[in-house]
């Protein structure tokens, strides 16, 4: 079942595409990352366009993290105050990246930065995720002891710095500079990567800002929701790289792969699922690597021009 | 199929028979499966076949020209360790596909003078080609692209690609492939004898995009802020439907 791509300019089966988005449903149903940081690399395997790719890797964030947005809204476990505060920030970042991503693309440099991004984050969480599974395989004890004395740090220097402010809902009083420079990291990754920045801002909010675990998670999601959604918009409006088709056939592939892997990772056993994703993350990282170290096939190769 | 175009080949002679009385110049008639193409989602390529019949024993040449496209060739070069793209190039007014289907080798029937005259051959085709910025090396440049154009079948030039049937008859298939320029193609036909043109003929074939996909890549592209707002909120609205709907199956509320 073969469909033509619009904006990505090829064909494509259908049913593989349905599967990607399960695959990154399922990891994320599974062990409760967002996989966002998979998407990506798996169309530049088949070929999709680097800049199409991390655009609509980042329009298909839209549909993931809608609902969980909804429900975490609903129970009230969202911060809205700092999520606004990281908004100003991931906002502006995007914004930045969109342009950024635009000069790249029209220098041919956007998949070779795409392909370096991409081995280091993989590499730095695919490494730091299979260290932690290990740890936690060979006895919950140490990860537990790794855990607390990461808490005791929150440094003093947060507290001198200026405009501080109350977030009544995480009992927090806090710098505004913090967040907005987190917020606009977490926009640059998403506008250069096509990645939600879950994994990132998560260990953020719970160990530098020290917020309350109960909203961590909808205040992430809800963040990531409305800045995936402005580069989503950016990308389409400024380098027509969003593809329709594609976006909606992740989703909803996605959405049943959530499902399943949410029934299955209830039954099966934690850290043995992270090692799996893990080594998932790591593999595909190093074929990345490998796909820059070893000679191309062909010196030049054609695109259409934007 | 082919039986069926044989047969309308054969149809056609009569239309030839005036021909056969003395001093009328050879012509040819042609005829082709399709004259337009629509391209829908579910395209992903498409064969034309092209049947005719001439007025004496000759060799056929097929030239079928699409309107020109913009394309881009990325250069890869080492850098440290890494293989990483070092050099773009921009290449405007080529077509693009150019196909050269003919009934023998081109060169084994019409010299090169012939040739130029009556455009056919890949110079041809690169003739109005504008690169930025230039490349250092042109004929290696020039010979790279001709190479990428020819392994993604959009410059074909096949000397056995036409069949001739029976002396009088003739057809060929034109393939075409899932990405293709819009717009109007130019399909030439050349009856060579002796070295020499003795007729042409053309064709033309509309290749569109319809209905809802035309109307989706469009917008895409030439309102792409309306395009971006709208497609987003889809997704969004998507995203909450499908959490809904299947929430209510599964896990807790």
């Amino acid at each position: 079942m073969d469909i033509f791509l619009p904006i990505a300019h090829m064909d494509v089966n259908l049913l593989l595409i349905l599967f990607f988005g399960a695959i990154v449903g399922f990891l994320s149903g599974l062990v409760g990352v967002g996989g966002g940081f998979l998407i990506t690399p798996l169309l530049l395997f088949i070929g999709v366009p680097p800049l199409v790719a991390v655009a609509t890797g980042a329009a298909q964030i839209v549909g993931t993290s809608a609902s969980g947005s909804y429900a975490h809204w609903r129970l009230g476990n969202i911060d809205f105050r700092m999520a606004f505060v990281l908004l100003v920030g991931s906002w502006t970042g995007g914004a930045v990246g969109v342009h950024i991503a635009q000069v790249l693309e029209a220098g041919g440099h956007f998949g070779t930065i795409v392909t370096f991004l991409y081995v280091g984050l993989l590499g730095i969480v695919g490494a730091s995720m299979l260290i932690e599974s290990l740890n936690a395989l060979r006895g919950s004890s140490k990860a537990k002891a790794a855990k607390s004395e990461g808490k005791t740090g929150q440094g003093g220097w947060m507290t001198r710095l200026p405009l501080q402010v109350d977030f009544p809902v995480s009992q927090l009083k806090l710098s505004l500079i913090v967040p907005v420079i987190i917020g606009f990291g977490v926009g640059i990754l998403t506008s250069l990567m096509g990645v939600g920045g879950g994994f990132i801002m998560v260990p953020v909010m719970i160990y530098l800002l020290r917020m309350p675990t109960k909203v961590v998670v909808g205040t992430s999601l809800f963040q990531l929701l409305f800045t995936t959604a402005e580069v989503s918009i950016l990308q389409a409006g400024v380098n027509h790289a969003v593809d329709p088709f594609l976006a909606l056939v992740l989703v909803i592939g996605s959405a049943l792969g959530t499902q399943w892997g949410t029934k299955l990772g209830s039954r099966l056993p934690g850290e043995q699922l992270r090692l799996i994703l893990a080594l998932v993350v790591v593999a595909v990282a190093v074929k990345m690597l490998f796909g820059i170290l070893i000679k191309p096939h062909d010196i030049y190769s054609l695109v259409l021009a934007r | 199929m082919k039986m069926r175009l044989v047969l309308a080949a054969i149809a056609l002679l009569p239309a030839l028979a005036h021909a056969q009385t003395p001093a009328k110049p050879a012509h040819l008639v042609t005829e082709l499966s399709s004259d337009h193409v629509d391209i829908s989602t579910r395209y992903t390529g498409d064969e034309i076949t092209l049947f005719g019949a001439m007025s004496e024993p000759a060799q056929v040449v097929v030239k079928v020209t699409s309107p020109t496209q913009a394309v881009s060739i990325k250069q890869k070069g080492r850098v440290g360790p890494f293989w990483l793209s070092v050099a773009k190039y921009d290449i405007a007014d080529t077509p693009g596909l150019y196909f050269l289907l003919s009934s023998a080798p081109i060169d084994k029937i019409l010299p090169a003078t012939a040739q130029r005259r009556y455009g056919l051959g890949l110079q041809d085709a690169l003739s109005g080609m504008h690169v930025s910025p230039t490349p250092a090396d042109a004929a290696t440049f020039r010979h790279a692209l001709l190479d990428l154009k020819a392994r993604h079948h959009e410059y074909v030039v096949n000397g056995q690609a036409v069949k001739i049937l029976g002396q009088r008859l003739y057809s060929t298939t034109i393939k075409l492939p899932a990405q293709l320029p819009l717009g109007t193609y130019r399909v030439d036909i050349y009856l060579v004898r002796n070295g020499q043109v003795i007729a042409t003929d053309h064709r033309q074939i509309n290749v569109a995009e319809v209905r809802i996909e035309h109307w989706i890549s469009s917008i895409a592209d030439k309102r792409s802020w309306l395009f971006g707002i709208s497609f987003t909120l889809a997704v969004m609205a998507l995203g909450l439907f499908l959490g809904v709907v299947m929430g209510r199956g599964g896990k807790k509320a």
